[in-house]
């Protein structure tokens, strides 16, 4: 299916046909507001993309750790997230284009250790799948795969000039005064590889965008945390690709809006779409190739996941756009203290556990699930101290190895049974157990 | 003293969980895990400073059972060797950012172990020299918290005096790793990686004093011969030299290196001056980049195609941990621009703590068939 009256690439028109198909499919059903919102504005988003792309506009390539504020605010500048393709073929599009660019990169010599969101990401750039860069900006949050990525992604193309963001693991002033320090030397190295001037009246309107954006996902939140949570559980984690592609743009304040809109609209109604057994704080990476297994939780098991690392966005104040000063710091802490994955990897172990137990007290969670994405190293690399906190907490704590974007490591099939398991056995007992003892 | 007794010594010290050296200091012993943290600074507080590693350690279970079986096998043996007691004379450890291995390490270690002291350090990820204050800031801060904890003081003198005795051990490694690059050469990749790593749990003076008996027994030794292909050895850290053996059993002689624990690293000279911490951080910070440095790949790239000029070899061998990202993110890079410019390339994964000798010795049979040799 063309795009712009253009034929694209195939795992392009894939998912621009699914997601135009699912758009006539929903659209006008007030059921599906926060999907519907979700649709469109990332329809909006490749729209503007591709019109960019054929018109020759600069395009910025980026990790997954940074935000697209300041390109935004350069106007008329591609904003191309490397991972953009892994999350598209999988969430909309087809699931084997998704596994098709994870062997590309692997065939090119890229690691199949590394995270798959960045294999099938240089796998997009091994076919082509995106616009030519001017340049690459990154940041080293959240993992060591970023950064293998990001020096992949200037040495795939022609070693175009590369500004790495440097995020130290710690939690004070002094690292966001750092990372604000370094976003203000970006901008003369965007200006010069864009030859675009940043604006700083936009920029003062996008981190105005931003705040707004911020509002609606903690209303979200709140409303996802009543029990029980009507919002499916599948929305649960869009907060990150919103953060990675979309914060700062009308799209992702809509996004945030319609998913807010949504929760409180079904809170407030009171119908129960499923019937709701177990909570449980989905804790690491959801399940990107197989997103219906989020109605299968529920329908089945009587799952629901109110909140996940990828959805949740925490309070760390809005920007302040008084001075340049207190939007580059406002835009620091965003970067790293707010954006799912930064947030919980980047310092030490303790701030990862510390938000699992805020976040299983405030969703009124009954159990984790340490959905172990096998790339996660430093999740991984925390699990001892994790499980005996869990345990410390009595939580119980479901924990598997699979892989967010690729459905060959953990089938659904096995995935089922791991959480049929889990529920059936550990969770719903130990909650009879608990309610016979009350 | 002969060359062999030299080496056999050093061998020893490597696989001994208890270097004599260290715990009959009578100073504190304080492990660290990163080549970006300068021992000078230690030793000038009258602290003994050990580089961590896993050798000697079998079992590494109690690092698996805090850190998966999914994370780097280095980085878990040190951490096995702390919590079950191999280092029970240690006073303290320091970790680094490094990578997220040895962050979480850290934090095990923290949780867990029952060392007194524990320093930690973020390092810039980048040779932008508007981050280099950081860095420096970085060391004043581990600085004054090692003199708090230790009730030591860590002056300017003192400093370059470290400096100055660490330099003296740097220069006996470049004399001995000329009598490696040699053709015919007087040592072998192996042996010169033994003499690497024991210039890291040896203090500066016991180091020089014995490296001065060894070039001088170098001298009257014989030239190793029968070599078959001269090849650079690169990648991520490597301290065990049966892994080197395993690969020059074939006829190999790895010529040069750059990799953690081997020489790079010990080529940085240190300037001694009225301003010894920043002498210090400039030299360390600006090292050949390990790959954790997000924009350095052309650095070590240049420095590596230097090093395979430099020591006349004829190919490259790549050796990563497996699980570590930063590595293999290098040695996708590698590949890449050994495509425009051709330089053969043998990538080897490996596990620490074991060094599966057949199927090294397959590869690089195979690989020495590719060269011709």
């Amino acid at each position: 299916m063309p795009i712009l009256g253009k034929a694209r690439q195939q795992e392009w028109e894939t998912v621009w046909k699914t997601l135009s198909g699912m758009r006539a499919l929903f659209a006008g059903d007030p059921e599906e507001l926060g999907l519907n919102t979700l649709l469109d504005n990332i329809q909006q988003f490749i729209l503007e993309q591709f019109r960019k792309a054929d018109a020759g506009k600069p395009a910025v390539w980026y990790n997954i750790g940074y935000g697209p504020p300041l390109i935004y605010a350069l106007g008329d500048v591609n904003n191309v997230p490397l991972a953009e393709m892994s999350a598209l073929c999988s969430i909309i599009g087809d699931q084997a284009d998704t596994e098709a660019l994870i062997d590309a990169s692997e065939a090119a010599g890229y690691s199949a250790e590394c995270c798959s969101a960045d294999k099938a990401g240089i796998g997009a750039v091994v076919k082509g799948l995106y616009p030519e860069p001017c340049c690459i900006v990154g940041i080293n949050t959240p993992c060591d795969s970023q950064v293998a990525a990001f020096q992949a992604m200037a040495e795939l193309r022609n070693r175009v000039p590369v500004f790495p963001v440097d995020a130290p693991s710690y939690d004070d002033e002094r690292t966001l005064k750092y990372i604000a320090g370094q976003l203000g030397e970006m901008i003369p190295f965007l200006e010069q590889n864009t030859g675009r001037k940043m604006d700083w009246d936009r920029l003062k309107e996008v981190c105005e965008t931003i705040n707004r954006t911020s509002e609606w996902l903690w209303q979200w939140m709140e409303w996802r945390s009543l029990s029980p949570t009507r919002q499916p559980s599948k929305l649960c984690a869009f907060t990150m690709v919103l953060v990675i592609a979309l914060l700062g743009s009308p799209w992702g304040e809509n996004i945030a809006r319609g998913l807010a809109e949504d929760a409180r609209n079904k809170a407030q109604g009171g119908v129960n779409y499923f019937d709701e057994q177990v909570r449980a704080i989905w804790y690491q990476d959801p399940v990107w190739w197989d997103i219906q297994l989020y109605d299968w939780m529920e329908a089945e098991l009587g799952l629901v996941i109110p909140m996940d690392v990828f959805g949740f966005y925490a309070s760390e104040g809005l920007i302040d756009t008084k001075s340049k000063d207190s939007i580059l710091f406002g835009l620091a802490r965003l970067m790293v203290n707010c954006g799912p994955m930064s947030r919980q990897f980047r310092i030490n172990i303790k701030r990862y556990i510390d938000d699992f137990m805020h976040l299983h007290k405030r969703f009124h969670a009954d159990c984790g699930i340490m959905a172990g994405h096998i790339a996660c190293k430093h999740a991984w690399g925390g699990i001892g101290l994790f499980k005996e906190a869990c345990k410390k907490a009595g939580i119980p704590l479901l924990v598997f190895e699979f892989d967010m974007f690729d459905s060959r490591i953990l089938t659904r099939k096995e995935l089922q049974f791991e959480l049929r398991r889990f529920v059936n056995e550990i969770v719903i007992p130990q909650k009879q157990r608990k309610a016979g003892k009350s | 003293m002969e060359k062999t007794e030299i080496l056999n010594q050093w061998s020893a010290l490597l696989k001994s969980s208890r270097p004599e050296s260290a715990v009959n200091s009578g100073r504190p012993v304080v492990g660290y895990f990163c080549s970006f943290i300068p021992p000078e600074l230690l030793l000038a507080g009258n602290l003994y400073p050990l580089r961590l590693t896993g050798l000697g350690v079998d079992d590494s279970s109690s690092g698996d059972a805090y850190l998966s079986h999914l994370t780097c096998s280095f980085v878990r043996h040190v951490t096995a060797a702390v919590l079950d007691g191999h280092y029970d004379y240690l006073a303290g450890q320091i970790s680094v950012n490094t990578c997220d291995h040895v962050r979480r390490a850290n934090d095990v270690l923290v949780a867990k172990s029952e060392l007194g002291y524990h320093g930690f350090l973020t390092i810039p990820r980048s040779f932008r020299e508007s981050l280099f204050p950081w860095y420096l800031e970085e060391l004043t801060r581990l600085k004054a918290s090692l003199e708090s904890h230790f009730q030591v003081r860590i002056t300017d003198q003192g400093l370059n005096q470290a400096i100055a005795q660490t330099n003296q051990a740097r220069e006996r490694i470049k004399s001995l790793d000329l009598m490696r690059r040699a053709d015919p050469p007087r040592l072998s990749g192996a042996e010169l990686l033994t003499i690497t790593v024991a210039a890291r749990i040896l203090p500066p003076w016991e180091f020089v004093q014995t490296a001065d008996h060894l070039l001088s027994a170098l001298k009257d030794s014989e030239p190793i011969k029968n070599i078959r292909a001269r090849l650079v050895l690169t990648g991520g850290p490597l301290d065990d030299p049966a892994f080197i053996r395993a690969i020059e059993s074939q006829g190999v002689h790895i010529a040069g290196d750059l990799f953690c624990f081997g020489t790079r690293g010990l080529g940085l000279e240190v300037e001694q001056n009225d301003r010894p911490l920043e002498s210090l951080a400039r030299a360390y910070l600006y090292q050949t980049p390990c790959a954790r440095m997000m924009s350095e790949f052309p650095r070590r790239y240049q420095d590596l195609m230097n090093l395979y000029r430099d020591c006349r070899a004829q190919g490259v061998i790549f050796q990563r941990i497996k699980f570590c990202q930063l590595w293999s993110g290098d040695a996708h890079n590698l590949r890449h621009r050994f495509q425009e410019n051709p330089v053969p390339l043998l990538v080897l994964d490996r596990e620490y703590g074991t060094v599966s000798t057949g199927q090294i010795k397959t590869r690089v049979q195979a690989f020495l068939e590719k060269l011709g040799a």
